[in-house]
């Protein structure tokens, strides 16, 4: 489009007599076209010009604006600081200090608990628990999850329902003890991959964590890695029995697939597809999904679309052992059945497979320590040749 | 109608302001249009915290204008029992506001990539995203002052379609003109747009994709 400047140099006066030819040419059919603009504009070669890019635009421009822009400029929107200032105290108790972390839906703020003169952290999340029926589950569920007390559990100390403004939807806030330290998600973040040693050490923290609530009938049905805390370098589970609470309010991940607190990424087949009766396996799923990421750095099920393929063991097994990936990928077996009965189970599996991959992990040591030596000694490219053969030989034999 | 002014009031509306909405809704249908101007930071007010509650509440929804904008208006309907024969009218405040709001927030964004006091984002392709987007928006709303330049309404109508999320219908009411008019206005309105910013609002579309993800 070189024949016409930009907007700006198209003067009001221009277009007064250009827009009743431009107005007649988009009345016709785009064949007879051509045609017109030579007959309208006989010998203004200019003018010619002008329309004949003018029509070009409106045809190339032809379904350009057609996505409202609330939602192609969404991003600016969500950008817009969420609701109104966060109040001074939340249940007239916990004094605010400041936020700590924020997510898609729930913030989190570091108060401070005068009655027990301690820090706590403090969780909010929006929502309506508009039904009486919903309100009692709300409160039960908020009460079994208080009831756990574990050493990698975060334990649960209070939780409210505040109003902030009539207009707004209701403040619901769940209480913890303020701990240093940084989420599974930070750390990913650092470091996309971790060792399969410490992967093996916080999973079965997670998974004695997870059974232990298990038994006493809670189960978490939100397991990711923003939902792991790091602290002093062992694995403390949070949010246990918020996701439950919050399906009460009809924004659970157990009511509907997507749902605003579960995530798709780790969520199992059946609680994805909202299946009632989902149990303990559920959280293994989720389990094993963490547990991939953390040895790959990345997500097993990058969107729920992918469901339909399964994960390989290949982005696995070049640096985990067979012992450990087989522990992984059956927690993440699409059928419940076909996972580790219980936490406890995917626990102990994960033991046994560190102590046999230990032993493989000498031998495999010392193929890595004659590459390192060739390669230092043959030099330059060849050296490159060798240690992508060798790999390539270790993958296959491992198949 | 004279262009509404970008400075606006952010203060909370008074009571008294809300009530005479449906005066000052007739009066813009009656044709006075300094109305617009009255009308314009209730309605942005309004607008911006519908939009901050409802992202709140359902953050990967896509939204809808037409949600917003409805709830809004009923608000106000509810409220002071308003005529629904101005309706159309209120959509393109709405979508005036709308523009605003959104032109508010790119300019904010562009300050602070120059070098302001970076906000905190939980992810950093959120701020990637926001930042394409507002260079992306601040091109367009400078395209669109050409327009309105070299023909008003044409401008106007984008405000209504894109902005307002409002139909063929809505924005023939609101204008005060005929539907066709209103198709044709918005394929030339299109193609002037295209052919200022071209590739941009192409590279837009992309990224639109890639949001609602």
């Amino acid at each position: 489009m070189t024949t016409l400047g930009a907007l700006g140099d198209l003067s009001r006066e221009r277009w007064r007599v250009l827009e009743p030819l431009l107005d007649a040419a988009l009345e016709l059919d785009p064949m007879r076209r051509p045609a017109y603009v030579d007959r309208a504009c006989g010998g203004d070669l200019p003018l010619r010009a002008e329309l004949k890019a003018l029509l070009e635009a409106c045809d190339l421009g032809a379904n350009i604006l057609e996505t409202p822009a609330v939602i192609t400029y969404a991003p600016l929107l969500a950008d817009v600081p969420v609701g109104p200032p966060m109040p001074v105290t939340l249940g007239g108790r916990y004094h605010i200090m400041r936020e700590i972390a924020r997510g898609g839906m729930a913030t989190v703020y570091l108060a401070h608990d005068p009655k027990h003169g301690r820090q706590v952290a403090v969780k909010t999340l929006r929502s309506e628990v508009g039904r009486r029926s919903g309100r009692a589950r709300f409160a039960r569920e908020i009460e079994i999850a208080a009831g756990l007390s574990h050493p990698h559990i975060l334990p649960l100390h209070d939780s409210g329902e505040e109003s902030v403004d009539d207009n707004e939807p209701s403040l619901l806030y769940f209480v913890s003890p303020f701990a240093e330290g940084e989420t599974l998600r930070d750390r990913l973040r650092r470091e996309p991959r971790m060792s399969p040693d410490e992967v093996v050490r916080l999973g079965g923290e997670i998974a004695r964590a997870l059974d232990y609530a298990h038994r006493r009938g809670v189960i978490h049905l939100d397991i990711k890695p923003e939902n792991i805390l790091l602290h002093e370098g062992h694995a403390v589970v949070a949010d246990f029995g918020i996701a439950r609470a919050m399906s009460a309010t009809g924004h659970g991940p157990s009511e509907h697939g997507g749902s605003v607190l579960g995530t798709p990424s780790y969520m199992s087949p059946e609680q994805a597809t909202g299946e009632p009766d989902v149990d303990a396996r559920s959280d293994v799923y989720s389990l094993g999904c963490v547990l991939y990421e953390l040895l790959t750095g990345t997500q097993p099920f990058a969107s729920r679309d992918e469901r339909a393929g399964r994960p390989s063991l290949a982005a696995l097994a070049t640096h985990v052992s067979d012992e450990l990936a087989s522990v992984v990928m059956r927690a993440l077996a699409s059928s419940p059945d076909d996972r580790f009965p219980s936490a406890d189970a995917l626990a102990t599996a994960l033991e046994r497979a560190v102590r046999a991959s230990r032993h493989i992990g000498w031998r495999r040591a010392h193929v890595w320590i004659a590459i390192a030596v060739m390669t230092m000694a043959a030099g330059g490219f060849w050296a490159t040749r060798l240690v992508q053969q060798h790999s390539q030989t270790l993958t296959s034999t491992r198949r | 109608m004279s262009k509404p002014h970008l400075a606006l009031q952010r203060a909370t509306p008074s009571t008294d302001e809300s009530t005479s909405l449906t005066a000052l809704l007739a009066d813009l249908r009656a044709g006075r249009r300094e109305a617009f101007d009255q009308i314009l930071p209730l309605v942005y007010h309004e607008l911006r915290r519908v939009a901050r509650r409802e992202l709140a509440v359902r953050p990967n929804d896509s939204l809808s204008t037409t949600a917003l904008v409805h709830e809004l208006y009923l608000k106000f309907a509810r409220a002071e029992r308003a005529d629904w024969r101005n309706r159309a009218h209120f959509l393109s405040v709405a979508a005036v506001a709308m523009r605003h709001i959104l032109v508010d927030r790119a300019r904010r964004r562009a300050a602070e990539k120059r070098g302001g006091p970076q906000r905190r984002v939980t992810l950093e392709e959120d701020l990637v995203a926001a930042n394409d987007h507002a260079e992306s928006l601040l091109e367009l709303h400078e395209a669109l002052e050409h327009l309105a330049r070299i023909d008003e309404r044409l401008a106007r109508v984008v405000e209504c379609r894109f902005f307002g999320g409002m139909t063929e219908q809505e924005t023939a009411e609101a204008l005060g003109i005929g539907v066709r008019t209103v198709r044709r206005d918005w394929i030339k309105a299109r193609g002037l747009l295209y052919h200022a910013l071209g590739a941009d609002l192409t590279a837009s579309r992309d990224s639109e994709m890639c949001a609602g993800a």
